[in-house]
């Protein structure tokens, strides 16, 4: 034996269709039977009760006169009928004239009535009938009659009426059943697309078609699956981005540590180094024997107070770094003697510059510039500083020129030169193309980073470009200051 | 004749006689009647007219009863009213003791004129003429609803009359009842019914009665097609008659209607074995099969 299975799209509608018409037909029938019922029982009520009052009519007028006889005989006529068990005559005294017949009596509720009525005695109806004359009554007649042929007739209906409904309901379900997949073909068609694509089937649709509402239902359904389909593209495309993301910010952190640590190596080595050159010279100076000529003394003094002071200058460059930062720093402007400022920063980096065999050439070119003297002097000091450290016997060219009320200033050099991957970085803080600890140059990497600081307060912009032949061209543009600016309140 | 042609008739009675003012020797005052009752009234006219050159007409209408005003106009020198109510509306006006009432049934206390109240003798005398077997006569009547004077028959030759009166309805046909049960001889006895015995109650009698061959009799001449073998009813024209003649008299009085027509239920009498010998056929006035 087969049990139904309850994911069986065809045995759910099967079993919903009979359990259907079956519940349908059983009120049918109930119905049906309930109304013939209540209309046979009335229409034979009725027709009994007519009976009755011909009855009494009949009898009338031997209750009148009292004949017991004719009351008998009229009685036995009445009870010729097969259904009727018994007649009686009373008389308006409850005395009984005449009876016919072996039927159980029943007993009326009153002793005298005017209205006719019935008495339900089970298998039995007792039918009462007042006798009237002219508005007299005289007496009252009792039919008994047998329910047995009426409620034999009700279950003849009754049987007829279930089978033919049973065999509509037969002839129902076959049809059905046969027309089923009309019915539910567009349901097992939903059902089978379902499975594929919970199986990771993509591009599976239906394909029915039929009225309007089937259409849509096709439509619609094909809709919402590519949609789905679009969504989880969508969804697995978003994956990958921020996995891709994701490995990138590991990369990243990764790389920011080591360079957190090429950092700290070089601002530890940039320490270091002139604490290493001051000790060595201390030391010297301990083992020098007595009698030692003093400007030897002074010479080896001297330059371990230059290598103090190259300690207290990269603490100060960190100071300013830190007061970048904070956004400490108030600007103070003034009138400005360009050249003179230009031939200052010239002569501070003579040393570095004689050091590296280089020529500065400074253009002449005498002009006034409202502008702060300290950031001025910071950077061009910082630009020619770089230009001396990273060029080799070769030629520094520092000019400066006035143009729409810009001041420009230009440092150009023959030196390493920048390459192109790197001149977006070189304005970052702590970052120097070779950070390794036996690298050529020293530094710690914030001389660019706090020039273009102090170039961006003054609301000014730099850039780098490549020198003709070899090495760089540092290119900054300041504007004039507003009044606001020149004469700050 | 039509009903059509006795309406026209009536008619033309009324435009030749209608009364418009002025003394006046004899006012017929009738009711509104229906078309089955025109040509009863009609006859009734046409008797007293027999008897009574030009009488004036006076219509009751329905919802008339006072006609004092009418009847002053007119000024009548005696009133001949045709049923109850003009009966009724005539003596209530100042014109009472001039009045005859005809075609109603009243006792010689409450009216003067012609009763419909047939004299058991003249009845008697008539049945003789059909049946002269007949020996007794059994009147039943109820109370309040006589339509036969019974008065002692006064001649030995004639049949014996016996009143028997029941004092409402019940009684009468038990009284009845037990007539056709126990106290009539089917050869030698004939029984007037109540003229107001109900239809049912008369269908069971006249069960009884063809079943044991009593002849059964009525004044109702409805009562001939129903199965009553002989019925007497007033001859209207010669009623009219009478009352004219009545009215022509100085001094009003009281007179049962005198002439009896008789209705003949021939296969009625034939189960009864009355069957009249052709020479008294024409004793009957209406014969039905």
């Amino acid at each position: 034996m087969n049990l139904p299975n309850q994911f069986n799209l065809q045995q759910r509608f099967y079993t919903t269709v009979f359990i259907g018409i079956s519940i349908a037909s059983i009120l049918i029938i109930g119905l049906i039977y309930w109304a013939i019922s209540q209309y046979a029982t009335q229409y034979v009520s009725d027709y009994w009760q007519g009976y009755t009052k011909t009855f009494s009519d009949a009898v009338k007028y031997p209750v009148i006169i009292g004949s017991t006889p004719d009351a008998l005989a009229i009685s036995q006529t009445f009870a010729g009928d097969k259904n009727v068990k018994k007649t009686a005559v009373y008389t308006n005294k409850m005395e009984m004239l005449a009876t016919f017949g072996k039927g159980t009596s029943c007993k009326p509720k009153h002793e005298s009535f005017n209205d006719a009525f019935i008495i339900d005695a089970g298998g039995d109806w007792c039918f009462f009938a007042p006798i009237t004359h002219e508005s007299h009554v005289v007496g009252h007649v009792e039919l008994v009659t047998s329910k047995s042929e009426v409620k034999a007739l009700l279950l003849r209906m009754l049987i007829a009426i279930g089978l033919t409904i049973l065999l509509f309901v037969m002839v129902v379900f076959l049809i059905v059943r046969q027309q089923s997949m009309v019915f539910t073909s567009t349901l097992a068609a939903i059902e089978s697309v379902l499975k594929a694509v919970s199986q990771g089937v993509t591009g599976a649709r239906v394909s029915f078609s039929g009225s309007d509402n089937i259409d849509k239902i096709r439509d619609g359904f094909n809709d919402m699956l590519v949609e789905i389909e679009q969504n989880k593209q969508l969804l697995d495309q978003r994956v990958i981005d921020r996995t891709l993301e994701l490995e990138k910010a590991l990369e990243g952190s990764q790389a920011a540590n080591v360079y957190k640590s090429q950092i700290m190596m070089t601002i530890t080595h940039e320490m270091k180094t002139p604490l290493h050159a001051i000790s060595m010279f201390l030391q010297t100076l301990l083992t020098l024997p007595e009698g030692e000529d003093l400007n030897s003394l002074r010479e080896l003094n001297l330059t371990a107070l230059a290598r103090a002071n190259d300690m207290k200058e990269n603490i100060d460059t960190f100071l300013l770094k830190n007061k970048l930062a904070s956004d400490k720093h108030d600007l103070n402007h003034t009138t400005v003697d360009i050249m003179a400022l230009m031939q200052t920063c010239a002569e501070k980096v003579s040393v570095l510059k004689n050091r590296n065999k280089n020529r500065l050439m400074l253009s002449n070119n005498p002009l006034s510039f409202v502008c702060d003297a300290e950031l001025l002097t910071h950077i061009v000091n910082n630009l020619l500083s770089n230009a001396c450290k990273f060029t080799q016997n070769g030629d520094i060219h520092l000019n400066w020129w006035l143009e729409h009320d810009h001041l420009s200033l230009q440092v150009s050099d023959t030196g390493c030169g920048i390459s192109a991957e790197n001149r977006s970085r070189i304005f970052e803080d702590f970052w120097q193309e070779d950070m390794r600890e036996s690298r050529k140059f020293g530094g710690h990497g914030l001389g660019l980073y706090i020039v273009k600081q102090f170039v961006n307060r003054l609301q000014g912009e730099i850039v780098v470009s490549d020198n003709a032949d070899k090495g760089s061209i540092f290119t900054v543009t300041l504007p004039s200051p507003s009044d606001e600016f020149a004469h700050p309140q | 004749m039509t009903k059509w042609t006795f309406k026209h008739l009536l008619v033309f009675f009324l435009f030749c006689n209608q009364a418009y003012g002025g003394n006046a020797n004899l006012l017929i005052i009738y009711p509104e009647v229906s078309k089955g009752q025109e040509q009863v009234y009609t006859s009734v006219i046409k008797g007293i007219e027999n008897k009574n050159q030009q009488p004036k007409l006076l219509e009751l209408k329905d919802d008339q009863i006072d006609i004092q005003q009418q009847l002053d106009d007119i000024r009548p020198l005696k009133i001949i009213a045709l049923g109850k109510r003009a009966a009724e509306a005539a003596s209530k006006s100042s014109y009472r003791q001039q009045t005859l009432v005809g075609l109603s049934y009243f006792k010689r206390s409450e009216f003067n004129g012609v009763s419909l109240m047939a004299d058991s003798r003249t009845l008697a005398e008539r049945l003789h003429q059909v049946a002269p077997f007949i020996q007794r006569i059994f009147i039943v009547q109820q109370t309040g609803h006589h339509t036969i004077d019974v008065q002692p028959a006064n001649t030995a030759d004639k049949p014996t009359i016996i009143g028997l009166e029941g004092s409402d309805s019940l009684e009468t046909i038990r009284l009845l009842g037990h007539l056709l049960e126990q106290g009539v001889s089917a050869s030698s006895d004939a029984v007037f019914i109540p003229a107001n015995l109900t239809d049912d109650i008369r269908q069971q009698v006249e069960k009884v009665a063809w079943d044991k061959k009593i002849m059964l009799l009525s004044t109702n001449f409805s009562h001939l097609e129903t199965g009553i073998p002989m019925v007497f009813y007033p001859d209207p024209v010669a009623m009219g008659e009478q009352l004219g003649r009545l009215a022509g008299k100085k001094s009003l009085g009281y007179e049962n209607t005198a002439s009896i027509n008789i209705g003949l239920n021939r296969r009625a009498a034939q189960h009864i074995e009355l069957t009249p010998p052709p020479q008294k056929l024409d004793l009957f006035s209406v014969q039905i099969k």
